[in-house]
């Protein structure tokens, strides 16, 4: 995996678009739903404060995105993106063989065949996760943590 | 001298068994984060936020307190042995420390430096905030609604100006952050709202996987650039004995110590300023006075006003923080989250209502303090061998933290799929040049914004000209509200035509 290779995205314009967008969203769903100002009771509604807000982000989004317009793409690195994916694996992990086996199969497969470290050093650092999971959160903060498909069939659940 | 008394009563407090170890415990990891290149406090306070549930909200904030505390030791160690600053309020302390470290052949002493200055501009800025804090709360508590609105306004604003360098992207940032927060029930009726017919978002989404994704993963994405970076580590061997500091050194770090401690502590508590903007003003300010040596070159004045500025800054922005229930920075915004999580509402009322827990948290800094110095004397010997456990050994032990942090709050992986989006957007967000700080902010304080808001406009009927200019508070507040926002349209203007030209940074 070369994790070196880079893409070019604009994502200097798509970013104040996503929050155009948002504010849309807010400000329709506020009016439609909420409405701004009760003038029976001259109060006030639900929809009073987001929608000021959804006004103010569609305003500054706008004048993000025209600031944008003098920059150039934004280079991404594969690397970077390494870490939501194997954290994506890891959560398939534990929804499939449980909290668990899911964090020292993670703990593997992420020092000892991505980072190609010794095998010393991948069981320290999967130690220090399974001590983090189990004696600090199962144990002391006592937090359930999933068991897996396989655990609930082995626990027939 | 009643806050005096108030802080002895707080010592009383935080000298049971459970906090002193609660106080240790953040001590020591706030140290060991703080001294870890890249991760920084917010994402070190908002990664160890879960482990605080098992405690009672006292000992929570107290360790808490003690690891943003000891955090700004922590960033000194990495700054002057390897030359990477450990978190940004360390960047200067690298530019004396490192030098020293490695051409004046004296890396014990600028570590003895930097832990000295610490504590010094530590205690300077916790004895201001003995005094400040309760005399916030004072001039708080003639806040009404209306003033409470302008004051939010003023601190949201003020972050969204001030960190990052683009305001545009401060604000739009900051207005996604309150919107965030309006998912859920409505503060006041209670109706659901904006849950997009999803049961999750019922209650809101909730702050610990938000914070932990925006600070914590997003951080780890940025790490996968630096994992393979080699350090030039400092080689001589670190001895306690042999890092002690001469009479002549005292002499030249006091002075520039208590200067910074107190200058950095009223820049800590000005929303948006923060550590590191007190750590250079600081920094700017010894150039103006005499230095043995020329700052920048291994001087121990230059590490003392980097460090006794961030120290000082750090205890200053509990006041507003604890006063007014106002965070100065985005560490501050993940403390508040915090105290709210645990049912306290930090504000002008917390002095009097709850001093156990305002005045302990106040006593526990100062013990966090001493203990930080002591522990940061204690590891020298073993300091080299901590700041070399590689950032690729890190990477996928912090995922896990982010996983058992996310869901551990929730009960659900539903948190976890929060702090995720989270962390890709917080990364997408920095890689882009846009600052993260002033969301976590504004996604904080948006209820109290909000609640607020509301109650003033019930109030004068909807009267918008009461609301701003009702009271003398509220004029001034505006008045500053005025100023923050037209002073970059103001520059951007003056620039254009001309009439300014604005100082190009020096490297």
């Amino acid at each position: 995996m070369n994790g070196k290779k880079t893409v070019k995205l604009p994502t200097q314009q798509i970013l104040p678009i996503i929050g155009f967008i948002v504010g849309l969203v807010f400000f329709m769903i506020g009016m439609g739903d909420f409405g701004f100002w009760n003038h029976n009771t001259h109060t006030p509604t639900e929809g009073f404060f987001p929608i000021i807000i959804a006004v103010g982000l569609m305003i500054f989004s706008v004048m993000a995105f025209l600031q944008s317009l003098k920059k150039k793409g934004e280079e991404y690195k594969a690397l970077n993106w390494y870490v939501p994916l194997g954290f994506v694996g890891l959560i398939v992990g534990v929804f499939v063989i449980g909290t668990v086996p899911a964090v020292i199969v993670f703990e593997i497969l992420w020092c000892r065949f991505y980072e190609k470290m010794s095998w010393k050093t991948t069981i320290i650092a999967t130690i220090f996760c399974l001590i983090i999971v189990i004696p600090i959160f199962t144990m002391w903060l006592q937090i359930d943590f999933p068991i897996g498909i396989i655990g609930n069939l082995i626990m027939g659940y | 001298m009643e806050n005096f008394a108030w802080l002895f009563h707080g010592f009383g407090v935080v000298f049971s068994l459970q906090n002193l170890g609660a106080c240790l415990l953040g001590s020591i990891l706030g140290l060991i984060v703080g001294a870890m290149p890249g991760i920084g406090s917010l994402a070190g306070v908002a990664l160890l936020l879960p482990l605080t549930y098992k405690f009672d909200p006292t000992t929570a904030i107290i360790m808490l307190g003690a690891l943003y505390y000891s955090n700004m030791y922590g960033g000194a160690f990495s700054a002057i042995l390897l030359n990477i600053p450990g978190d940004s309020p360390a960047v200067l302390t690298a530019v004396d420390g490192y030098p020293m470290a490695t051409v004046k052949k004296r890396p014990g002493q600028a570590l003895m430096t930097a832990n000295a200055s610490s504590c010094i501009g530590g205690i300077i800025g916790m004895l201001i905030l003995v005094i400040l804090g309760p005399a916030l709360a004072e001039l708080g508590l003639k806040f009404g609604p209306a003033e409470m609105t302008v004051l939010l306004l003023v601190a949201m604003t003020s972050i969204g100006w001030l960190v990052g360098g683009n305001p545009v992207q401060g604000l739009l940032l900051s207005f996604i952050g309150i919107l965030i927060a309006s998912i859920g029930m409505d503060v006041q009726t209670g109706r659901p709202r904006f849950d997009f017919g999803n049961i999750y978002l019922l209650g809101g989404v909730e702050c610990i996987p938000f914070v932990i994704g925006t600070v914590g993963f997003a951080q780890l994405m940025q790490l996968m650039d630096e994992k393979d970076n080699k350090v030039n580590a400092v080689t001589d061997k670190l001895t306690i004995r042999g890092s002690m500091l001469t009479a002549h050194d005292w002499k030249r770090l006091t002075p520039p110590s208590i200067r910074a401690g107190v200058m950095g502590t009223f820049v800590g508590v000005l929303p948006g300023a923060g550590a590191t903007a007190a750590s250079f003003l600081a920094y700017a300010m010894q150039k103006a006075f005499k230095s043995e040596e020329p700052l920048g070159t291994g001087a121990i004045e230059g590490i003392a006003a980097s460090e006794s500025a961030n120290n000082a800054a750090a205890a200053g922005s509990f006041a507003p923080l604890l006063a007014l229930g106002i965070p100065g920075s985005g560490t501050g915004a993940v403390l508040l989250g915090g105290l709210m999580m645990w049912g306290l509402n930090p504000g002008p009322l917390l002095f009097t209502n709850d001093p156990d827990f305002a005045w302990g948290l106040i006593a526990s800094l100062f013990i966090s303090n001493i203990v930080a110095l002591a522990i940061s004397l204690g590891i020298i010997p073993v300091l080299l061998k901590i700041l070399k456990v590689p950032v690729r050994v890190m990477i996928p032990i912090i995922m896990i933290v982010c996983f058992v942090g996310a869901y551990a709050s929730t009960y659900s992986m539903f948190g976890v799929f929060v702090m995720l989006l989270a962390g890709v957007f917080g990364y997408l967000f920095e890689k882009n040049g846009y600052s993260t700080s002033p969301m976590l902010l504004a996604f904080v304080l948006a209820p109290l914004l909000e609640d607020n808001m509301r109650k003033a406009f019930i109030g004068t009927g909807g009267d918008i000209s009461e609301v701003f200019f009702g009271s003398g508070i509220a004029i001034v507040l505006t008045t500053v509200l005025i100023v923050i926002c037209a002073f970059p349209v103001v520059r951007t203007i003056l620039t254009k035509t001309g009439a300014y030209t604005p100082k190009k940074k020096s490297a």
